[in-house]
């Protein structure tokens, strides 16, 4: 767990975000593209009938879809950044904790960042005009992103008293 | 008182008178007498019968006695003595440096050809190789050089040379010949030179420090980077705000932070 210094922290704005997101979507790619080429490889010496390519490119897909939300949740909820948000310097908190987000706030935030690209990408407009620099998978999952190096300072968990 | 004088000195007179001519019969005598003498020496000395006594004891066992006992006896020792006391060597070599004996000598010698025989003989000779190896092999040598490498003398001197424009003249000649060519080219052929380098390119140091200067790199062009994105996400967020007339509502007006509402 990090702790952050107690200055007024620096939202993340537009740009800075939407480059980190193209450096992810690159490792995603990537990654995705070498293991379809070895895939594809293995198929290519094996019999298969055009039945087979479909269910072989519907799984591919499938994966591809899990990967990349996995990549994306796994990175928030364990370090509350990206390998992308690591180049640019930010991270993503709890708006009312300053914690990295759990599991389930990461997916709902997974879930808005894909309802934001949906309309054309205007569920990234409120960036530019929020205070605190929020996109929809912000206001969905109740998350902030700060830089790095002005991390908001977490507040300490409650301890759940014990059972009377 | 008077007479009595008188008397005497004409006493003198008289007796110088008589005796004159017996004086010169004297000188006269004594004269002849001495050339008879030289003409008997000569004689003497000329004849063989002198020459074969000579010859004999030049080479009887006498004369070689007799220059032992001189060298062992005194006289010798007072010879040195008195040389050196008085200082004739000095005063010898002084007048014979002053003569220009030696120049003349040197000069005789190098006219004769002796000395290029002397030299021709020596680096021919095995006497220079050992010389120059026990010269090495003398810790005396080792301590004379590095003496004369760290005194600040050499280090002026090494400098003076370096600065020189001869020095500049003799590297332009060594670049510009085909010496460094051939040199180079046999470098270049050689795998020594080869190994070294796979050597050095393999060594976990080098490697370390082209990953660190990779790192340095991408590091500062993605700092670069954030900072060019930071300005902008600002400047985007400023004329958004103008564009809609909306405020800010909290966060400072700093490089990559939201404007203050």
């Amino acid at each position: 767990m990090h702790t952050a210094p107690p200055v007024e922290p620096r939202y993340t704005g537009l740009v800075t975000r939407a480059i980190a997101l193209a450096i992810d979507a690159a490792v995603i790619n990537v990654v995705a593209a070498v293991v379809g080429i070895i895939i594809a490889l293995c198929l290519s010496v094996l019999p298969a009938g055009s039945d087979t390519e479909d269910v072989v490119a519907a799984i591919s897909a499938f994966v591809y879809l899990i990967w990349t939300g996995a990549y994306f949740v796994t990175f928030w909820s364990t370090t509350g950044q990206t390998p992308g948000a690591h180049v640019m310097r930010f991270r993503v908190h709890d708006r009312a904790s300053g914690r990295i987000p759990g599991l389930g706030q990461s997916l709902i935030r997974l879930a808005g960042l894909v309802l934001a690209a949906i309309p054309l990408c205007a569920g990234f407009l409120p960036i530019l005009f929020d205070a605190k620099r929020r996109g929809l998978q912000d206001f969905l999952a109740h998350t902030v992103v700060t830089d790095t190096d002005s991390e908001i300072e977490p507040v300490a968990r409650p301890r759940r008293r014990a059972a009377a | 008182m008077a007479l009595t004088d008188d008397a005497a000195h004409m006493a003198g007179v008289l007796a110088r008178e008589a005796l004159g001519p017996a004086r010169d019969a004297e000188r006269r005598v004594r004269a002849t007498g001495e050339e008879l003498a030289l003409s008997a020496l000569d004689a003497v000395l000329a004849s063989s019968l002198t020459a074969g006594a000579v010859d004999r004891i030049v080479r009887s066992p006498l004369i070689e006695r007799a220059v032992s006992g001189l060298m062992q006896g005194p006289l010798v020792d007072a010879i040195a003595a008195a040389l050196i006391r008085d200082a004739v060597l000095e005063r010898l070599s002084t007048e014979i440096v002053r003569a220009g004996v030696p120049q003349r000598v040197a000069e005789g010698l190098v006219a004769e050809g002796v000395v290029e025989r002397s030299v021709g003989r020596l680096l021919s000779g095995p006497e220079l190789e050992t010389v120059v190896t026990r010269a090495l092999e003398d810790p005396g040598v080792e301590r004379l050089i590095v003496k004369t490498l760290d005194s600040e003398r050499a280090e002026v001197l090494v400098g003076v040379v370096a600065d020189s424009p001869g020095m500049e003249r003799m590297v332009g000649r060594v670049i510009d010949s085909r010496l460094l060519d051939t040199g180079m080219a046999h470098l270049l052929a050689s795998e020594e030179l080869w190994d070294m380098v796979d050597e050095i390119a393999q060594s976990p140091a080098v490697s370390d420090a082209i990953a660190h200067q990779s790192m340095s790199f991408a590091d500062e062009m993605a700092g670069e980077v954030r900072t060019r994105t930071r300005r902008i996400d600002d400047r985007l967020a400023r004329a958004a705000r103008r564009a809609f007339g909306r405020r800010a509502e909290s966060g400072p007006d700093v490089p990559g932070g939201a404007s203050p509402a």
